[in-house]
């Protein structure tokens, strides 16, 4: 179960993202703490493989990610980060096995483009119902608790439950 | 003539019958009429003389005859046993009878001469209204007496046990009474506890109906709770929920990535460690970012 506090946290630093408030992101995470942030920084990763994956409709291959990058640079948050940076950091970091600081040479960068990423990304992809982007972490969290207690042996049946026409 | 003759037979067979247990009459029959009557009469002729219309034996005889001319008292058998057993007396018929009747009524103690055992109009008359009169004797007589004295005590038992039975009566009626008194008391203690119970009844069933509200307010209280619960857990549910169009796709890529690395199992894991891995290196980025920016800012 994800702790509320953490969540907290996490919505926070989730909305100076979105806003640009660098400063303030700077501040949530530096009083959060190292271990907390170890949970938060957890959390955005899995946030944005979920919305790249449930935008791609399938595990996304390059050409998918490819194109949720570039949907995500170009949403209404008009943040500092591009399509190419969204690029790297979704096939490599989030979908691959690098370093965020390995792929990106400046440290400034490695730490804000994985959290401009998630916010693009839950900007551009929110859910069609009209919903704001709050909703769509509701949903994502869910997914997330709900697949920390679904062992490996378990994939089959889900598999079965989903993929069955 | 006639009428003499009817008087002697009256007599002798009248006095013969009173003085039955005394004196019976002369054989010869009197000398004169005994009722003194007045008229004319002679000596009895006999009992071989002539019977006539009306004379005693004949039909109509107790109550056509008179005495006297003058008379206008029906002579009646009982009129004629009085006079015939008190040859001193009134006249049969007279109006001297009926004056010392009347005496007698009025309490006098008249006696007829020559007779010892005195008797009474009301003797004469219980004797002659008696219906069985033929079957006890004439007053005046021992007899008489006799059996006005043994009817005496059986009308003292007679009244004796009708005594006890007034008195066995009267305890009835007083046990009746206290019987009815008793359950008139038992019907007023049962009234009361009738009222009692229906006064209890009333509260208990104004109690049923405010525990029932109670229950029925709990109920709605706890259908609330439950839809409350039901929302959150719908809710928890809704956010649990996966976009199951968008999903397929995504497990579908699983399987095809699955099948061309060996497991989905695999795939699955591979994802997981590489997103733990990539947070964990994000810490470290990220956080000594912010830590170093807010510090300097600080």
């Amino acid at each position: 179960m994800i702790d509320p506090k953490t969540d907290d946290t996490f919505r926070q630093i989730t909305e100076h993202a979105i806003r640009n408030r660098v400063d303030d992101m700077a501040r949530v995470i530096a009083e959060a703490g190292e271990k907390a942030y170890g949970q938060i920084a957890g959390l955005v990763v899995q946030a944005s493989a979920y919305i790249a994956i449930d935008a791609s409709e399938r595990w996304p291959n390059d050409a998918d990610l490819r194109e949720v990058a570039r949907i995500a640079s170009e949403s209404k948050a008009s943040l500092p980060v591009t399509a190419d940076e969204i690029h790297a950091y979704l096939s490599r970091v989030v979908f691959g096995t690098d370093r965020v600081d390995s792929v990106f040479g400046d440290a400034e960068k490695a730490a804000l483009v994985p959290l401009y990423t998630l916010a693009n990304l839950l900007v551009a992809f929110k859910p069609p119902q009209g919903k704001g982007w709050n909703d769509w972490l509701d949903v994502i969290e869910s997914a997330i608790e709900t697949a920390d207690v679904v062992p490996g042996t378990a994939a089959p049946m889900v598999m079965n439950r989903y993929l069955k026409k | 003539m006639a009428e003499f003759l009817v008087h002697e037979r009256f007599r002798i067979e009248w006095v013969s019958l009173a003085t039955a247990s005394t004196s019976p009459a002369p054989s010869g029959g009197w000398d004169e009429c005994p009722c003194r009557c007045g008229c004319d009469a002679g000596p009895s002729s006999g009992p071989d003389r002539p019977r006539e219309s009306g004379e005693p034996g004949s039909a109509g005889w107790d109550v056509t005859h008179r005495f006297h001319p003058d008379d206008y008292i029906p002579y009646t058998r009982r009129q004629a046993f009085d006079a015939a057993s008190n040859p001193g007396g009134p006249e049969l018929g007279s109006r001297g009878w009926l004056a010392l009747w009347e005496r007698r009524a009025a309490g006098e103690d008249v006696h007829i001469p020559g007779r010892s055992i005195p008797f009474t109009q009301a003797d004469v008359r219980e004797w002659a209204d008696n219906p069985d009169r033929d079957r006890i004797p004439p007053p005046g007589t021992p007899a008489w007496e006799a059996w006005k004295a043994d009817r005496a005590g059986k009308l003292g038992d007679e009244l004796a046990q009708a005594k006890a039975e007034l008195a066995e009566s009267k305890a009835e009626r007083s046990k009746l009474v206290d019987t009815v008194s008793w359950q008139a008391d038992k019907i007023a203690r049962q009234d009361e506890k009738i009222e009692k119970l229906e006064s209890d009844n009333d509260r208990l069933k104004a109690r049923v109906a405010g525990l029932e509200k109670t229950a029925e307010s709990q109920r709605r209280h706890a259908a609330d709770g439950a839809e409350q619960e039901g929302k959150a857990d719908e809710l928890k549910r809704g956010r649990r929920h996966l976009p199951t169009g968008k999903a397929t796709g995504v497990l579908t890529a699983a399987v095809e990535a699955g099948n061309a690395i060996g497991t989905t199992s695999h795939v699955l894991t591979s994802g997981e460690g590489s997103i733990i891995s990539a947070g964990a290196a994000m810490v470290a980025a990220t956080y000594l970012w912010a830590k170093s920016k807010w510090e300097k800012k600080a």
